[in-house]
Order: C-alpha cells, then sequence, then structure tokens
C-alpha cells in the first residue's frame, strides 16, 4: 500500500509541475496580448 | 482563467481517484491503474492529429500560413503525447509481459504511426520556401491521418495481441468495473482539456507572431 501512496504523489507532483508550467505560459502570452 | 484552475483540480482529483477510488483489474493488478494515463495520452494523439489534418485541409483551401503552423503544431503535440503512450505501454508491458518491447501488433503499429509523423518533420526540414513546404506538408499531413485509424483502431484488433482487450471490444460492448470506467472517462476528459489548453495558448501565439510581423 505504501508503494501505491509513493506513485500517486510522484504523479500528483508531476502533474503540479506541468500544470503551474502551463498558467506561467498562460500569464506571459496574457502579458504579451495586453501590450 | 477560472475554467483553467478547475481543469487543474479536475486533473488533481482524476489522480487520486485513479489511485484510491479505482479498484485493481482483475488478473493484471496495481499495475493495471495504468490505464488511466495512457489510454488518454494515445486518445490526445489521435485528437491532435485530427485537427492537424483539419489544418491542412484549411491551408490548402485558403493558402493562409496561419493554417500551416497549426497543422504542423498539431503534428508535434500528437507525436509527444503518442510517445509518452508508446512509453507508458512499454511500462505496462515490461511489468506484465517481462518485456519492454517485443514487437506486438500494438506497439509495431504506433511504431509506423511514429515514424509516418516523424517524416512529417523530416520533410518540412528539408524545404527552405515557406509555401512550398506549408503545400506539400499539409498534403502529407491529410495522407499521414489516413493511416492513424487503421494503425491505432483497426490493425490491432485483426492481429493476435498480447495486448488487454480494449475497453471498447470488438462486438461494441464496454468491458469495465463501474468505479474504473467513471475514473477513466474523467481522466479522458481532462487529458482532452489539457489538449484544448494548450491548443489555445499555441492559437494566441501564433496570433502574436502574426501582429508582431504586421508591426515590422
Amino acid at each position: 500500500m505504501s508503494e501505491l501512496y509513493v506513485v500517486l504523489t510522484v504523479t500528483l507532483l508531476s502533474w503540479a509541475g506541468i500544470f503551474l508550467y502551463l498558467l506561467k505560459i498562460d500569464a506571459k502570452v496574457k502579458e504579451l496580448e495586453k501590450k | 482563467m477560472f475554467w483553467k484552475v478547475c481543469l487543474g483540480i479536475w486533473m488533481s482529483l482524476v489522480i487520486i481517484a485513479s489511485f484510491l477510488y479505482a479498484p485493481p483489474a482483475l488478473g493484471l493488478g496495481e499495475v493495471s491503474r495504468i490505464i488511466y494515463y495512457h489510454v488518454p495520452l494515445a486518445w490526445v494523439a489521435v485528437l491532435a492529429y485530427m485537427v492537424s489534418m483539419i489544418n491542412a485541409i484549411k491551408y490548402l483551401r485558403t493558402s493562409s500560413i496561419e493554417y500551416d503552423y497549426r497543422t504542423s503544431f498539431n503534428a508535434e503535440v500528437g507525436t509527444i503525447f503518442a510517445l509518452l503512450a508508446t512509453v507508458t505501454g512499454a511500462i505496462f508491458a515490461n511489468a506484465t509481459w517481462g518485456t519492454y518491447w517485443n514487437w506486438d501488433p500494438r506497439q509495431t503499429s504506433i511504431f509506423v504511426l511514429l515514424l509516418i509523423y516523424g517524416s512529417y518533420f523530416a520533410l518540412r526540414s528539408a524545404i527552405d520556401d515557406r509555401e512550398q513546404k506549408a503545400r506539400l506538408s499539409s498534403v502529407y499531413a491529410i495522407i499521414a491521418f489516413i493511416t492513424v485509424p487503421f494503425l491505432v483502431f483497426i490493425i490491432p484488433r485483426i492481429y493476435a495481441s498480447l495486448h488487454p482487450d480494449p475497453i471498447v471490444n470488438i462486438e461494441g460492448r464496454l468491458q469495465m468495473d463501474a468505479r474504473m470506467l467513471r475514473v477513466f472517462i474523467s481522466s479522458l476528459a481532462g487529458f482532452t482539456g489539457i489538449y484544448f489548453w494548450i491548443y489555445n495558448l499555441q492559437n494566441r501565439i501564433i496570433n502574436l507572431k502574426g501582429k508582431i510581423k504586421g508591426r515590422l
């Protein structure tokens, strides 16, 4: 069971990284669009 | 911004549900949870290739370079997702068949698909003239997509394979536990949302490029 939680944590962290990266690009594009 | 935050929360819940809510598939054990990532990745690859083909048709009808950028970009996204589906499939293969790669019909067909789209990028990089590159690669993108349904849906169902039965089997019936199916469909929706977010970003960047070029 503990191995399952390790994989779950790694997957969640990976998703958090991808999500924050996409949000960052989105914010940058928005900033350029305003200019 | 609101729907993007909702997508973030949605995918986080899907990930948690895929490990803690959905039961492992009978006979396959915990490794079967990879299905909630492997199949949606392959689905997004097919979707991106289809959008690539639609934009290629639009380019040939209008000669607007924006459609060529979209064709190329979607082919890139499709290939990245197809590669990720191949990697997750190989991880599953190693856990269940004891080897990462054994030229199973599924693996062979995805490999051929990757080669076909690899040739698309080789073709683009081989032509310098922008219009010729756009025209020829658009024709290629349309022909390349014709192979996708055969390589992804038809050929793997014709030949005997070690791959688990498709979720929708050859008789058109759904074969999955109700809890697994809920998580699976939620995951498909989440991955589709991620794809449309990436597509939206790319369209906005293409528009920005056009505006900057117009100013220069």
